[in-house]
């Protein structure tokens, strides 16, 4: 069997559209209210470091990932334990991302469909594409980022004439703590929830490649939920923001230039749907890849479907309500992820760093 | 080979049973609403909603109306199914109008609904009706060859605010999103029915001023005009001025290009004023005399009246709301907020009052950039 490789540019288009994938459809970092952009802005800065140790991990162990080095650092047992949770964590946070994308069409346009025929169709493909592998993930994102990340930008300028500068000032008007609050939202979903490449990505071409990939896909996925974020904040004011489920589909809606260029709703929501998809594609890849190293199989490509199955039948029960599913993804997500995205891998990070020195000297 | 069969088979036979839709419907199975007026009876607590619908089937397009009651205005424009016994599609609905009554005390649960309900666009627009009920701006329509669906025909006027700039119109999003801010108290336009040659049409008049989420009053369509110069939102319209070069006064007309408004609050030694500064470029539209205002000194003279006029016209408008309304429409809370924001912090509980007693200070710049086409005003030959 070959190698399965992908390129820093395919990479990089992966982590901004995983970002990019529910954060387009949801509001994150809503507890900031109007300062909402600084927000976005200081969790990106947080999330630069914590990013860079994921790549150093990568870099460290060039064609491993994350449940091999979690062996290497915590011995067979624990590493594998530990590993057992970080599945669970990419099971979670794909069940999360399915069900966001059921709820989107349904709420904003079709009330009557079942969330089902939406989350089973989208599930299948993510199936069938991760068992094509990572390399035709890559190349798939390589496509559509030329597609994705152009939307939202065109909407965000065809919505200039609506914007109220009135809306986000005065800047820090509440104090502190709400910024702060609203940057925790912010790094914990989306930024930090690339702790999963650290899962799939173990085919990187040279050792810079992992830097490479985190900070020029962090900061470029950035800009774009910064920009969208922005936007929705300057046209809605920071209190509708905050109530309404999909920020960026009501924008979308408001779009009128010269009342023919109207109703980009649509195209918001296919931009939507594609990012969402490459993040639950990714979820399951995560998934399926963990599952495969900690029994020691060569191959993951036989239980993607039951896994799959499994992931789409868990995003049908795990919330009675979309008013459930908001709450949880603002307030108790970033809590939960914490433990997730940066406890575990900062003392992953140092474990490692103390055996490498002591095998070395 | 084989296989390849198979599986273009089962492609066909998806093809059939997946490209359908989960809930079509056809253009002649569903209603199209263009405008709904919702009333409150008071006896039974129940708002009475009317809807007119577009009639497609006779090939000429006609406006009917249908009414029916519920606890809330979702239940009663459900209930309207009844009557119509075809599902109603409001994602075209131009117009809601609205009853003083609803406006007065239960304004909330219309907007909710609006707001809350996927199919509505939230940039339809909202007016208060003058009329005892809100139903009797659709029931008495007969205007049908101005146009036959009166929501089209509102909606025609509350676009026309850029050139008419006499009333201010509110799409629903915004009109929450006021009510959402601090201080700051929204507007509505306000429609009245007027008959002329046998006719009976609506009419956008004024604005309906509310306190909060409560109607408290009308501001005339002169009043209007100075509102929207103090919001910064006058794309066009007219001024009408008296001048005298002389000795009699000469009316003159003056067609708006653009316009600017810049507020600030100041706030010297304990007392908050707002400083309103208005620059307007006008051309000369109209001239009711023989006097020549497009010389120099004309010019110059037509620049002091046009600005001591409007100087006066806003000042007026702002003591009246003040007096009158008490209710901030102007946005200054906003400006406070955003200019000084510990300030309004310390201020904020209080604000009504402030607001009632709040001096302003309007300067008014009126630039003028032409007189049309001709040169010269029309001389009459002795």
């Amino acid at each position: 069997m070959h190698k399965e490789v992908i390129s820093d540019r395919e990479g990089i288009c992966l982590v901004i559209l995983f970002i990019s994938g529910s954060t387009l459809a949801m509001p994150t970092g809503a507890a900031a209210g109007r300062d909402l952009w600084l927000a976005i802005l200081f969790a990106i800065v947080i999330a630069i470091p914590i990013l860079l140790i994921y790549a150093k991990l990568l870099s460290l162990f060039l064609g491993k990932d994350l449940f091999d080095i979690l062996e290497y650092g915590f011995g067979k047992i624990i590493g594998k334990g530990i590993g057992i949770l970080f599945i669970w964590f990419a099971f979670h946070l794909g069940v999360l991302s399915i069900r966001n994308i059921g709820e989107f069409p349904v709420t904003v346009s079709l009330p009557e469909t079942p969330i089902p025929i939406f989350t089973l169709s989208m599930i299948m493909l993510a199936i069938w594409i991760v068992k094509e592998g990572i390399e035709v993930l890559g190349r798939w994102a390589n496509i559509f980022v030329l597609f994705n990340a152009p939307i939202p930008s065109m909407i965000i300028l065809m919505l200039i004439p609506i914007m109220d500068i009135n809306n986000i000032q005065p800047i820090l008007y509440d104090g502190i703590n709400p910024l702060l609050k609203g940057t925790f939202e912010a790094f914990a979903f989306p930024f930090a929830e690339t702790v999963l490449f650290t899962m799939i990505v173990s085919s990187l071409k040279t050792k810079k490649s992992s830097y490479n990939i985190y900070i020029k896909g962090l900061l470029l996925g950035g800009m774009l939920i910064l920009g969208v974020s922005l936007t929705e904040v300057l046209v809605l004011g920071p209190d509708l923001y905050g109530a309404t489920f999909f920020p960026n589909h009501v924008v979308a809606r408001k779009v009128d230039i010269g009342e023919t260029l109207q109703r980009m709703e649509v195209i918001v929501i296919l931009a939507t749907t594609t990012a969402s998809f490459l993040k639950m594609s990714v979820c399951l890849l995560a998934v399926c890849n963990g599952i495969a190293k900690i029994f020691n199989l060569d191959d993951y490509r036989g239980f993607v479907t039951p896994i799959g199955l499994l992931m789409f039948n868990f995003a049908i029960f795990i919330y009675k309500s979309i008013n459930e599913m908001t709450m949880w993804a603002s307030s108790i997500w970033p809590y939960y992820a914490f433990l997730f995205q940066v406890i575990l891998p900062i003392v992953l990070f140092i474990v490692v760093m103390i055996k490498r020195n002591s095998v070395s000297t | 080979m084989k296989k390849n069969k198979i599986i273009l088979f089962m492609i066909c036979i998806n093809l059939f049973s997946l490209s359908g839709c989960w809930n079509y419907r056809e253009m002649n199975e569903t209603r199209l609403v263009t405008g709904l007026a919702i009333d409150y009876d008071e006896k039974k607590d129940e708002y009475i909603t009317t809807i007119e619908i577009i009639n497609l089937k006779e090939g000429k397009m006609k406006g009917e109306l249908y009414e029916s009651r519920g606890k809330l205005p979702f239940d009663g424009i459900r209930n309207v199914i009844m009557k119509t016994g075809r599902k109603l599609y409001f994602a075209h609905a131009k117009v809601i109008i609205i009853s003083e009554e609803i406006a007065k005390r239960k304004i909330i649960s219309v907007l909710d609904y609006i707001y809350r309900d996927a199919e509505f666009r939230e940039d339809m627009g909202i007016v208060v009706s003058k009329e005892k009920t809100a139903r009797e701006i659709l029931e008495k329509y007969t205007a049908k060859d101005i146009s036959p669906i009166i929501g089209y025909h509102l909606e025609d006027q509350i676009k026309s605010e850029k050139i008419v700039a006499k009333y201010h119109s509110a799409q629903i999003w915004k009109f929450i999103k006021d009510l959402y801010a601090e201080g700051v108290s929204p507007t509505l336009p306000a429609v009245k029915n007027i008959s002329d040659q046998k006719k009976t049409y609506p009419v956008l008049e004024g604005l309906a001023v509310f306190k909060r989420d409560k109607l408290v009053g009308y501001i005339s369509n002169m009043e209007s005009q100075s509102f929207l110069w103090i919001i910064d939102h006058i794309q066009g319209g007219l001024i009408e001025v008296d001048a005298k070069i002389s000795e009699k006064l000469t009316p003159i007309t003056l067609e708006i290009i653009q316009s600017k408004t810049k507020i600030k609050p100041i706030d010297n030694e304990n007392e908050l004023m707002m400083k309103i500064d208005i620059e307007t470029d006008v051309i000369i539209g109209n001239i009711g005399g023989t006097e020549d205002f497009i010389g120099k000194k004309g010019r110059a003279i037509l620049k002091k009246d046009a600005e001591k006029q409007i100087k006066k016209q806003v000042e007026d408008t702002i003591k009246k709301v003040q007096k009158d309304y008490d209710s901030d429409i102007f946005k200054f809370s906003s400006s406070i907020k955003k200019e000084m924001p510990d300030l309004w912090k310390k201020i904020k509980p209080k604000w009504d009052d402030i607001f009632k007693s709040l001096k302003t200070e309007v300067n008014v710049v009126v630039n003028i950039r032409g007189s049309g086409l001709k040169s010269k005003p029309i001389k009459v030959g002795q």
